[in-house]
Order: structure tokens, then sequence, then C-alpha cells
């Protein structure tokens, strides 16, 4: 009886001091919540207005500070000359900036894969802080890494971001080097070629050395890349579509050597896209008769695709044939719907250019290669085969689709 | 059967309230001292360690560097050059707030593109997509901040609001843009005292252009490769700790002073055993006749052992949650007194909130529980003696403890040599130490009733001849009752002897750094130069300060002291970098007979001089050297003489100027000291002075000085002070208790006494001196334990706890103290029960029973 009944009191005594210490006000600790943020996603979801009309949930008072200072900019309204290595640096004073390296490769097995490294500026603000730190910087820097492994049938991605203060990111202006931490695009010599692209993350590797074959061409109105009818609405872009290829990538299990070609676009503007524009379609293809075909369609948010669409072929001889929108036919002949995002994607084209005498079809790799990163578009690696003159021809590249929903 | 024990005990129980009262009581305090200490303790450290890591999340390392501060450029090389991915700048420094001159902030500038996996704080807000706006802005806007939403409460802050900051000597204003809201206490509590802003902001605001704090790293057990490029690139002045060793070797910094605490904890435990011990004893002998009853009835002996057990458990339940409650409420307290002595010992601690544990309270419960049944097994095991045939008279009782009294005095001629040898012969460990104290204080306890019987025998032949018997009778009282008498001035000699062992302890370590401060402030002016030693602006000022004082009239000369610090043994170490004079070089307290040659040596050679706390806490000897880290690499440096130092229980190294220009950079002064010329005006001086200097820097007499200092030693001391006082006051508290139950126990022995013709005042007399006679052997046996401890507690628990020697300064004020307190507090006890007695009536007093 007794026992019991103080076991009963006891029970009754612990009842009451749980209370009574909850009721105290005093913090218990407990672990941590880890939760994963999307802080950078909704960061970039605001800089992605940059390069795409995409941005369906767009910042107010980020955008109204954009707007507002948006004619501090430097925008992309005439002609000018290019110079090297200078205009391989960055451009502050316009808005956004990018670096594009794409490339097939394979390895002496003929195993075959794609590559991207791309390097993108946005500046938050037009005017050059002054500050005694060199923290204090307005440049931001972004970059993407992808590997497409196509016998695993993977696609790899990593991304990474900084400012450029206190040189962690950046783009040099006397030779040509582009940084973001340790993922690098750098010359080897005294001239801007054979460029070192070095970039790995905890799961896969790129260190190349590409070499340019062609020289480099100048888009649109020789560099000045119209997006859109009103005047600024344009990016300064010129184009290496063709640099020799080679070094090592690797996976988590595996290294290869490997060779091929790569592609790299340097664009930079300040607003580039129109409101009624939703996204493009870009394609960079290599043929095997030594030409290049590169082509944008910009797309409407009706449907129909964009006057502004345009591009160029470039010949063997590096003459470039500039290309407007009536002079390229595309038509969608597969769809491909993300597991991921549940958005559709084309992933099927037979391009038409009656001038050239060229109908080609192009087909992704590997379907999946839609970069589930902060800003999420779809780029991936090509194979093209068709006829050209009536004669078969064929060749690889990189298509990218921006704006899908 | 059992019901009738259940109501046999529970009637009894509710007979006497105020013994059941007091049981609860001392088990209550004792518990609520023991997990005060604790939680106060745990809570001050918890607060500085989940400053560093709930902050960088999962970094399992750091980058520190000394004085010097880390370049930032060492991050780029980390992150650039060795592609080194999970890493993380801090710039760090304190800014007070404007408006509210005493409240303090940390401000931590951060990186806001570290990579997520490092789960910093700011990473952490569950609502992300209000996170990134305010993170965007942060880097883009100057002077931005971020803040918790419980601080911006309590400052009256809204999103957008500006507020005004002191740093770098002047006003800045910051605007709070983003608020963080905390999922859960800790980080609550990380962030109650953090200012968030963008690197650059802070570098801006705190004015550390180019400097880092410290750079978290994220390594796992994958990539241990991280480790060799850290290595290849860092600099002299900095190093790679683990967070895990960096609390460890926080926690074994305070480790000695936790000890100390918690030794007194106990001590309050031990009072509050005695007092269930106490009461549970009167409760088994007041029912002596029930117990032989029950027995005669048929009742065992495991009933009733275990009836008393209960009741004890009954108590213990009571007494352990409302110590529980009440140990939450005093650790409050406590949390102020313990993070303050760390701050002024150790090392900073921003937040202070208490923090309960589940386990601290577990082990509050099993520590107030285990010490009640562990206080009653003597009464219960008793109980159970009583025979049911014969009901055991007190006189049998009696003569048995005489045995036993005996026994107990041969013990403890073994206990306190024991002791002795135990404190002298245990090496460094500091709980030795305390266990010894423990032991001669039990051993003083269990000599006490024979020396009781002794010295009212001596009483009794003194005052029987003056007075006759009613002169005989306090003395006789005493020793007829000695099993419990002679506990309570057990317990009574227990608290005074503490008492007075702290007392000169303290009193001791007060003279020994007096001593001390006034030989070692030789200049009569002091200018302090506080601030981050990082940039070399502050360098070159202080520099030309420096000439600008050499300069004044009425200035003899200079000296100066830079505090830094260096690695040494992969650790950081404090270096005191002294340009000395003639005046100085005298101020140095040596440990041991130094040569004629050592300032020579000290300038001219690669040597150190080293501190008492350095020498003891690292086994170094004159002669042996010490590795420190240089730009060129690990340097030996002989250590050449070992000096006095209270200002810290970790030690430092000396060093001169000289020697340390040649290895480090000149990170100017921490202090110079001026001495003026002879008939100078020294106040005039010191005004001429105060206008060289910026609002950070001030100067200081060396009177000023050393009230300054003095202040810090009483303030360090404010939490044992009030500990001891605590555990006294519980002690008094106990004893005086325990004695009122002794004599209201007698109520017929008085009336008896009544009966055959004693007055009221006759007898008020009697219990009085009764109660004085035994507090005055408590007090005067305190005198020769209470000596003991503090001899005890100087050289042995002090020194090994801090490395410091003291003086044992007697001072007798403190004895009369102590036997003063024993005898009056034991008067006043005896008081009550008399009054009470001399109303009751003897007819009535005689009934009782």
């Amino acid at each position: 009886m007794m026992v019991k009944r103080v076991f009963l009191l006891l029970a009754i005594a612990l009842i009451i001091l749980l209370l009574m210490v909850w009721w105290q006000p005093i913090k218990f600790p407990s672990d941590i919540k880890l939760t994963i943020d999307n802080f950078f996603s909704a960061t970039l979801s605001k800089v992605d207005s940059f390069f795409s009309a995409t941005v369906t949930k767009k910042d107010d008072s980020f955008t109204n500070i954009l707007s507002k200072d948006d004619r501090d900019f430097a925008r992309a309204l005439n002609l000018r000359e290019f110079k090297f290595p200078a205009d391989h640096g960055a451009h502050n004073s316009y808005r956004t900036e990018w670096w594009y390296f794409t490339g097939n490769l394979k390895n002496s097995y003929n195993r075959k894969f794609g590559y991207e490294l791309t390097f993108f500026r946005f500046a938050l603000a037009a005017e050059t802080p002054i500050s005694k730190s060199a923290w204090r910087n307005n440049q931001l820097y972004m970059a993407h890494l992808t590997l497409t492994d196509v016998k695993q049938d993977r696609f790899y991605t990593a991304e990474r971001f900084s400012r450029a203060g206190n040189d962690l990111a950046g783009a040099s202006n006397k030779k040509y080097r582009v940084w973001l931490y340790d993922w690098s695009a750098t010359t080897q010599g005294d001239s801007d070629f054979p460029l070192r692209l070095q970039a790995k993350s905890d799961e896969f590797a790129i260190d190349l050395l590409l070499t340019s074959q062609k020289g480099y061409v100048l888009q649109g109105d020789q560099g000045l890349s119209q997006k859109s009818p009103e005047p600024g609405n344009a990016s300064y872009y010129y184009s290496y579509t063709r640099l020799a290829t080679d070094g090592h990538i690797s996976t988590a299990d595996d290294q290869f050597s490997v060779i091929g070609d790569s592609w790299m676009d340097r664009e930079w503007s300040t607003s580039s896209l129109s409101d009624e524009q939703s996204g493009w379609d870009w394609f960079a293809l290599q043929f095997s008769d030594n030409s290049e075909l590169m082509f944008y369609q910009l797309r409407r948010k009706d449907g129909l695709p964009d006057n502004n669409s345009s591009g160029s072929f470039v010949l063997a001889d590096n003459t470039k044939i500039p290309l407007k929108m009536q002079d390229v036919s595309i038509k969608i002949l597969d769809n491909w719907k993300s597991p991921h995002s549940k958005i559709t994607y084309p992933s099927r084209w037979r391009l038409t250019i009656p001038v050239q005498k060229l109908e080609i079809d192009v087909v992704p790799l590997i379907n999946n290669q839609e970069l589930n990163v902060s800003y999420r578009y779809w780029e991936g690696a090509v194979s093209v085969n068709g006829k050209k003159n009536g004669k078969p021809i064929s060749g690889q590249g990189y298509v990218e689709l921006t704006g899908y929903e | 059967m059992s019901s009738i024990l259940d109501r046999s005990s529970r009637n009894f129980l509710w007979q006497h309230p105020w013994q059941l009262a007091l049981a609860i009581v001392g088990i209550a305090l004792g518990v609520a001292v023991v997990i005060s200490i604790d939680l106060a303790m745990e809570s001050s450290l918890t607060a500085f360690e989940q400053a560093g890591k709930a902050f960088t999340g999962t970094a399992t390392h750091r980058i520190i560097a000394g004085d010097g501060g880390l370049d930032e450029r060492l991050y780029t090389r980390l992150r650039v050059e060795q592609g080194i991915q999970k890493i993380a700048p801090v710039t760090s420094g304190y800014v007070e707030l404007a408006q509210h001159t005493d409240e303090s902030f940390k401000l931590v500038g951060i990186d806001p593109f570290i990579e997520k996996s490092l789960q910093a704080v700011w990473q952490q807000q569950q609502n992300a997509n209000k996170t990134s706006d305010f993170l965007t802005r942060l880097l883009g806007e100057p002077n931005t901040a971020l803040m918790s939403e419980q601080t911006a409460r309590r400052l009256h802050l809204k999103i957008n609001d500006d507020f005004t900051v002191m740093a770098d000597n002047r006003e800045q204003r910051l605007k709070v843009i983003g608020l963080l809201a905390p999922d859960n206490a800790v980080s609550e509590q990380v962030l109650a005292r953090l200012i968030i802003s963008d690197i650059a902001t802070a570098q801006e605001v705190l004015g550390l252009f180019g400097r880092l704090s410290s750079i978290e790293v994220l390594m796992d057990k994958y990539h241990p490769e991280i480790l060799t490029k850290i290595g290849k690139v860092l600099p002299a002045n900095a190093l790679l700790v683990s967070t895990d060793s960096q609390s460890q070797s926080m926690r074994e910094m305070t480790r000695a002073f936790s000890i100390n605490l918690k030794a007194m904890g106990l001590f309050s435990l031990l009072v509050g055993m005695f007092l269930i011990y106490n009461t549970m004893t009167f409760l088994v002998v007041q029912r002596r006749r029930l117990i032989g009853s029950l027995r005669a009835i048929g009742v065992t002996r495991r009933q009733i052992f275990r009836l008393i057990i209960g009741e004890a458990f009954l108590l213990a339940i009571i007494g352990t949650l409302i110590g529980i409650a009440l140990g939450i409420a005093l650790g409050q307290g406590l949390l102020y007194l313990i993070s303050e002595t760390i701050n002024a010992l150790y090392f900073r601690i921003d937040t202070t909130s208490l923090m309960v544990t589940p386990v601290q309270i577990g082990k509050g419960v099993l520590l107030g529980m285990g010490a009640s049944l562990l206080a009653v097994l003597p009464p219960a095991f008793e109980a159970t003696r009583f025979s049911p045939v014969t009901v055991l008279t007190r006189s049998q009782l009696e003569s048995g403890s005489r045995r036993l009294i005996k026994a107990a005095g041969l013990i403890s001629l073994v206990l306190i040599p024991g002791g002795m040898a135990l404190a002298f012969f245990s090496g460094k460990s500091i709980n030795l130490g305390l266990a010894s104290i423990f032991l001669l204080l039990f051993g003083f306890a269990l000599l006490t009733p024979v020396c009781t019987l002794l010295f009212m025998k001596l009483i009794e032949r003194l005052f029987g001849r003056l007075l006759g018997i009613l002169g005989r009778l306090p003395a006789r009282m005493v020793s007829a009752e000695v099993s419990r008498t002679g506990i309570s001035i057990a317990a009574l000699m227990i608290a005074v002897a503490a008492t007075i062992g702290m007392d000169l302890m303290i009193g001791s370590f007060r003279q020994t750094v007096a001593f001390w401060l006034q030989a070692s402030l030789p200049a009569d002016l002091y200018v302090s130069l506080p601030g981050e030693k990082m940039t070399a602006d502050k360098t070159l000022a202080d520099q030309r300060l420096k000439e600008k004082l050499a300069k004044l009239p009425n200035v003899q000369m200079l000296s100066s002291v830079l505090h830094t610090k260096i690695i040494a043994d992969d650790e950081f170490t404090q270096v005191s970098v002294f340009e000395l004079n003639a005046k100085l070089k005298k101020s140095f307290i040596f440990k041991h007979n130094v040569e004629d040659d050592l300032w020579n040596r000290f300038e001219q050679q690669q040597s150190v001089i080293v501190t008492e706390p350095y020498a003891y806490h690292h086994a170094v000897r004159i002669g042996q050297k010490i590795l420190l880290q240089t730009a060129q690499g690990k340097l030996p440096f002989e250590v050449i003489a070992i000096y006095a130092d209270y200002k810290g229980d970790r030690g430092h190294l000396a060093m001169s100027r000289q020697n340390y220009r040649h290895f480090w950079p000149d990170l100017g002064y921490s202090g110079i000291g001026v001495y003026a010329k002879d008939g100078a005006d020294v106040q005039k001086l010191e005004n001429q002075l105060s206008k060289l200097l910026t609002a950070e820097q001030s100067v200081k007499s060396d009177r000023a000085i050393y009230k300054a200092s003095m202040e810090v030693f009483e303030q360090t001391f404010t939490i044992t002070e009030t500990l001891r006082w605590l555990s006294a006051a519980i002690a008094f508290t106990g004893v005086f208790s325990a004695l009122m139950a002794l004599q209201f126990e007698r109520i017929r022995q008085m009336g008896i006494l009544r009966a055959i013709g004693i007055t009221t005042r006759q007898l008020t007399a009697l219990i009085v001196s009764e109660t004085g006679l035994m507090g005055l052997v408590a007090g005067l046996l305190a005198i020769p334990a209470g000596y003991v401890v503090a001899y005890v507690l100087i050289f042995v628990v002090y020194q090994r706890s801090f490395g410091w020697t003291m003086a044992f300064y007697f001072d007798p004020w403190v004895i009369v103290q102590g036997v003063a307190l024993a005898f009056i507090a034991a008067l006043f006890a005896g008081i009550f029960p008399a009054l009470k007695m001399a109303q009751t009536k003897p007819a009535e007093a005689l009934g009782t029973e």
C-alpha cells in the first residue's frame, strides 16, 4: 500500500516537476533544425530577369531598385570596335555578362561526353562603390558546370557564387582570365589561346585545353546583337565557334582523357528581351564540313517565334553569313517532360535553311540535361544528322532552352 | 497490517510538521545550491560554445590568428588557389549601442555566398524567400544589418529602421534590413547579442580593413587532403583548430574554477544531508515506544525498515522537487555572477541565459534522492534494532553511543592525518585536494563528540564549584545526550570551520594580490591603448603617441607593454612584450634568486620570463626552452626566470620588445607607463596626457589602477563569497533548527525540572546556556579545523587550480568572528524553546509524552 502510494506520488510529483520546468521562462536547447533553404534560387530568380524574361515571381522591391538605376548602366546602342584581350575581360558598366563554354568530347574508345562551363557576371548597381574594404563590391559572379555522360545516361551539375571582391571572382582585361573561386578559364601564354578550363565539384571535374581553330565571329551587326526593337535592348556578342579541345574529365569513380570541339560565346548587355518575349531556343552546331551554325529563336509569350530571332552561318573559311528569322524554319519533332521540374521541353528538332540548302535533325545525346540549379534551364549536348546540298552531313553541338514553364 | 503501519506513520508525521518542514528544507536547499551552480556554470559555457557552433552550423575547424588577425587574402588563397570549398570568412568585433551605452553587441561580418553545407545561422531561416531578400541587400547596400526578432523587439526596431552604434571611435549608423527568426532556444540565445552584416560593412564599421577574425572550415573525413592544403598556405601567426578542441580547451581552462564551485555546492548538499539525517533520527527516537509496540504485535524488522525509508522517500521527493525549482531560480541569480567571473578571468561570454536541460534536472533528482536515502539509512537501521520486548530507554541508547563516540574519536585520529597526507601527496589533482578537505572536515566532525565530552567535563568542574547544581546542569545536559548534541555541534563546527577556512584563504589571497599590485606598479601614470591590434595604422598611431609622451616636460622616462598572443605548442599563448626601465625591472617579483645578468639576457638573448601559473600548468623549469612559432618556423626561447603574476590563471610569457621585434610584426602597444620627474605635479601631467588621447584610450594613476585591479579581484571572488554565505546560511539554519528540535524533544524533562522547583527564569538560563555551550565548543573546535582548511585551500587546492602561490596571512579577527558566530547562533537557537518552556505549565509538560 505504502509503496504503491509512494509511486503514485512520485509520478504526480514528476508531472508537477515537468510542468514547473516547462512553465518557467527558461529555454531548452534542442537540436538545430537543418532546413535547406532556397536562398540562391530566390536571389537568382531576380538576377535571371537579365537574360530572360521568364521571371514570374518578380520581387517588387528588387525590380524597383533595378529599374530605378537601370539608366545608370551603359547600353548596347552603337557598333563598337572589339579589342582583345581587353574585351575578354569584364564590362562592369553593363548589367549582365557571360562567358559560355560548351563542347562535345570523346575518349579513345569513342565514349561521348558533353560539358558546359559558364561564368555569369551581374552588377547589383552601376556605380563602383568607394570603400577601403576589398569586399565592398557590386559585381556578382555565378558559374555553372555540367558534364553529360552519354554511356551512363548521367548529367552532372554544379554551381558557384561569389562577389568579385577580394579577388574571389573576376575577369581580367589584361589577359584572358575569368574565374570564380577555383573555377577558371585562363590563357596559357601571351595570346588569348590556348585557354585552359578548370573546374571541379565534389562529384566531377574538367581540365581542358582549348585551342582556337577559326578565330572569332562577331554576331549580329558587327557584334551588336539586337534582341528586341527598342534601342539598347541588345547585347555585344562574339563567338569562337570551333575550339579544338583536349584534356581530362573525371567523375566520382573514373577519369577520362578526351578530345573534341568546344564553342565559346561572349555576351554583355544591360537589357535585352522585351516584355512580350518569354525565352529562347539557342543552337550552336558544328558540322562535319568544318562549318558552324548559330541561331537563336526568341519566343513570344503568345507562343510564336519573335521577329528578332537571328543567327549566323560560318563557313569553313570563317566567312559569316547572317541569318534572319525567315531564313530558318524550326520544327519540333518530339518533346520531353522533366521528371524533376515537370516542365516539358522540346527534345528533337528539324532545322531547315533553304538558302544554304541545309536540312538537319538535331537530337539531344540524352534527354535529361536540365540544370536544376538556382536558375533553371535546359542546356545539352546534341548530335546532328541531315543533308547539305543533297549530300549527307553530320555534326554536334549544344542547344539551350530557356523560359519554359 | 500495512495499512496500520501507514496510518501510524501518517499520524505521527502530521504531529511533527516542523520536523518535516526542516527535513524538506534541508534537502531542498542542498539540491538547490548544487543544481544552481551546475546550471549556471553549464549555461555560461554552452553560451560560449554555441556562440561559435550554432553560428557556423556544421563547421568542424576554424583558422584563427593572434592579434595581427588574419590577412583576408588568406581566404582568397584557400578558396581560389587551393580550391577549398567549404570555408567561410568572418570579421567580427564589438560595437556599443549609442542609445543604450551599456549594451554591447558582437558585429559579425559574413559572406552570404558561402557554401550552404556550412549551415550558418542566417542560412537556416525557415522562410527562405524572406531571407534571400535581405541577403542580397546585405551584400549590395552598405551599413545594412540583420538581427534576431527578439533583439529588434527589445530595442524597438523595425525593418528599415536605423540605429547608431559606437565603433572604431566614432558613431556609425546601421540599418536593420532583416530579422532572423531563431527556430530554437540555442540559436535564439546565440543571436541575442549579435548583429550580422556583410563582411564589407563589418570591416568598414570596425575599421578592420584587410583583416579577418577567423575562417570557419568544414572538413569531413573523406577529404583529409584539405588539411595539407591549408597547412601549405597558413601563415606563422595563424592556427587551424578543431571546434571540438576549442571548446574542450575552454572547458579545460575553466575546469579548476568549476570544480571549486561544485565543491561548494556539494558542501551545501552535505549540510542538507545532515538535516534530513537529524530529522529522521529524531522521528525514529521519538517513536521508539511505538515501534517497539509494533514489533510486539508482529511487525517485522523489514517492515519497520521499509516504513522509515518510505517516509524518507516521501520527504526526499518533496524536498528534491522544491530544490530543483529553487535551484533554477537561484541559478538565474548565480548565472550573472559566474559569467562575470568567467569574463574577467578567462574569455568573453556575450550571451547568458539559463539553459535547463533534462540531464541536469535528472542529476539534481538523483543527487537529492540519493543523498536523502543515504542519510536516512543509519536511523532506519537503528529503528529495526528496537527490540519488541524491552523498549529501549534513552540511557541504554546513550551508553551504546558512548562506545561509538570513542570509536569515532579513534577514526578521526586516522582521518585527519590521512586527509593531510592526501592533500600534500596527491600530485596536481584538484579533486583529491578538495576530497582531502572533506576528509579533514569529516575527521574533525568525528572528533567533536569526544572533545565535547571533555570540554563539558571541564566546564562542569569550573562552573560546578562556582554555581552549584545549576552551574553543572547545562554541561551535564550536553554530555548526557551527546549522541544528539554531538551531531549538532559537529555540524555547526563544520559550517564555522568552512567559513573560517574560506575567509582566511580569501584574506590571504587579497593581501598577496595587494602586495603584488603595489610592487608591480612603479610608474606614476599608465596610458592604456585598447582596441584590436590588427592594423598597421594603429601601430603607427601608437608609436607617434609614445613619441609625443616622451617629449612632454616633466616626463622622466617611459616603459611600454604589448599584450599579444604567440603560438607555442600549437596553442595561443599570452605574451607580454616589455620595454623596460630600471624601475620596472625592480617591480618583478621573482619566485627564486636571480642572477645579475638576468636583464641582460632578457634583452640580448632569445629568452623569455614566465609567470608562475604558466610554469605550473606547463611544468616549465628554468633553463628549459619553449618553442615559439615565428615567420621563420618554430624557434626555441629559453626560460630564464619565473615571476609572480595574479592577472589570470592561465599564465603568460614575458619577452623584451627587442627580442619580439626580431621575429614578429610590430603591433604597437597595449599600455605605456609614464614616470614623472621628481617633484613634478602628477595630476597636472595626467591632464596634459589625457589631451593627447583618443576616446577609447585612457590614462590612470598607479593608485587608480591599483583600486581598479582590486575591484576586479573582489569581483572575481563575488561568486565564491556568495556561495560561501549561502552554504553557511543553510548550515546555520539547519543547526539552529536542529538545536531547537533538541530542546522541544525535552519538554518532559523540563517539566520535571519545573516540578522540582526550578523557576522559569532559571530554566531559560539553563536552556540558553546549554545551547550557548554547544555553540562555544563548536566555535572553539572550528578554529583548528578552519585553520587547516585554509591551509589546504591556499597551498593545495588554489595552487593546483590556478598555479598561484600565496602567502598565508593570519587574520585573528576572522577567528573571533567565527567563534562568535557559532556561539551567538547557538545561543539564539536556545531562546525560542526557552521562552516556550517558560510558558508551559509543568503538569502540561509532563503530560505530553
